[in-house]
């Protein structure tokens, strides 16, 4: 009995302890500590790319997709997105509400998509030149086949500099129009990235004989030295700060950190020709790039054009985004700025209510 | 399977570390973020970067030969050997292709010359 008792005020004392504020706020703390780090952690396992695809056509880890649709398309044009060699293809497809893809669909388009998969060594041969010829001449091919026409072609990136270039090569008619996503064209003036590019300080040989495909981490770490602060310790002070707002889409921050840390390796003939090519020499504005035996000539673009720009691009600033416009011999051109940096305009929260739509209207007019 | 965390909504704390936190990075930041901006662009800042790229890449290098070296010492295949295996499948799968783009420019043409 005695010893019930003694258990009994035990208890109440222990109890009126736990309730004590500091341990209360204490513990409050350490959830709240621990909310952060499994976000940050469950990121990796934050489910992307929504819409159901199918493979139609594959070539080493290159995956040619096309989205099914519920309904048949009621645009003629098909959309054929041309991604980044660096980066996975999932950002044009990230999350419900957050889809590009599932975007241009919804405005009946019939939209494919080239992902290169996942580089690694035994593409250390491959260069632009090959990509050109191999992947996105016969994805194309494969796509107006299907289309029983000619198509859109949308570039991101450096995936836009790629279109730009088989574009330039190809006048058989096969592509219909042409969108640039931040798309660099003109390296004279490249930022930062220009600036620790050039020849006499960048170990370009070097990274590239002892990297067969240079790292994502590589580029990677590159971007984010573009704004240090912000993009290590800041992302997460920011994320700590929204975690206590209800309203945050936590799986949206998820889906977007996923992405931005998942980088792919860069072949390294790609790598040399991007940087070498591209950044060091400024050949395709030049008119001196030559890929499979012919001279890339920007002023053989002839067919409609929509540049999209971005106004805060620290990876791809506006002189060299928006210098193509100039130097095309397309009559239907225009260049679309949209307030944003280089990936949030395509896939943050203003672009479904203004890239997307301004996108959408452009292609509708040239459907016919 | 998807993390799904609880998201403190709307907390405040009495003794709030992280709030202390931000307003030291968010001082830190305004006073250095222009400074670092600038600094990324001079031509010193690239040049040091292009001396630790090169550091730890001639670091890499030596790694990658001496690991090379002690797997071919014990009869073991290395990764450029695993490489160039690859390599020869690629160039096979391209030989593929350019046959099968040649049976469909064939077929293209008889289907013309056919009037199909």
């Amino acid at each position: 009995m005695e010893t019930e008792g003694r258990l009994g005020r035990l208890s109440s004392v222990l109890e009126k302890v736990a309730h004590y504020s500091p341990i209360n706020q204490g513990l409050s703390l350490l959830e709240h500590w621990l909310d952060l780090v499994n976000t940050v952690q469950g990121s990796r396992e934050a489910s992307v790319g929504p819409t159901p695809k199918e493979v139609i056509w594959r070539k080493n880890k290159a995956r040619l997709y096309r989205y099914e649709r519920t309904t048949p398309a009621t645009r003629k044009t098909p959309v054929l997105c041309i991604m980044p060699l660096i980066n996975r293809a999932y950002i044009l497809d990230l999350r419900p509400g957050a889809s590009f893809v599932a975007y241009l669909q919804s405005q009946g388009h019939d939209v494919y998509l080239l992902d290169w998969g996942d580089w690694n060594d035994e593409d250390r041969s491959l260069n632009i030149d090959v990509l050109l010829e191999q992947y996105v001449a016969r994805a194309v091919r494969m796509v107006a086949k299907q289309a029983g026409g000619p198509i859109t072609m949308l570039g991101y990136c450096i995936g836009g500099a790629v279109a730009t270039c088989f574009t330039a090569l190809h006048e058989e008619g096969l592509i219909k129009n042409l969108v640039l996503l931040t798309t660099p064209i003109d390296f004279q003036d490249a930022g930062p990235f220009g600036v620790w590019t050039r020849p006499s300080v960048f170990p370009l040989e070097l990274l590239t004989s002892v990297f067969p495909a240079v790292p994502g981490a590589y580029p990677d770490v590159g971007s984010k030295l573009l704004q240090p602060l912000p993009a290590s310790v800041g992302q997460f002070v920011r994320l700590e700060e929204k975690l206590r707002d209800e309203r945050f889409d936590v799986y949206g921050w998820q889906a977007m950190f996923r992405w931005v840390n998942d980088g792919v390796s860069f072949p390294s003939g790609c790598y040399r020709q991007w940087i070498g090519e591209f950044y060091q020499s400024n050949k395709l504005v030049r008119g001196q790039l030559v890929m499979n035996g012919r001279k890339v000539l920007l002023s053989n673009i002839r067919c409609p054009l929509l540049n999209v720009v971005a106004s805060n691009d620290v990876i791809a600033p506006r002189p060299t985004t928006s210098a193509i416009l100039g130097l095309v011999s397309s009559t239907d051109k225009a260049e679309l700025v949209v307030k944003g940096g280089h990936v949030g305009i395509v896939v943050g929260k203003a672009a479904a209510t203004d890239l997307w739509p301004k996108v959408g209207a452009w292609l509708a007019a040239r459907d016919a | 399977m998807q993390n799904t965390p609880q998201t403190t909504a709307n907390k405040s704390f009495a003794i709030d570390p992280f709030r202390l936190l931000r307003k030291v990075y968010d001082t830190v930041e305004q006073v250095t973020g222009p400074a670092i901006e600038k600094l990324i662009t001079t031509d010193r800042f690239a040049r040091l970067n292009g001396k630790v790229m090169e550091a730890i890449l001639r670091t890499q290098r030596v790694t990658r030969e001496n690991v090379t070296s002690t797997l071919h010492l014990m009869n073991f295949p290395a990764r450029e050997d695993i490489v160039r295996l690859g390599e020869l499948v690629l160039q096979l799968e391209e030989k593929i292709d350019k046959l099968g783009d040649r049976i469909e420019a064939l077929e293209q043409r008889n289907g013309k010359l056919t009037g199909g």
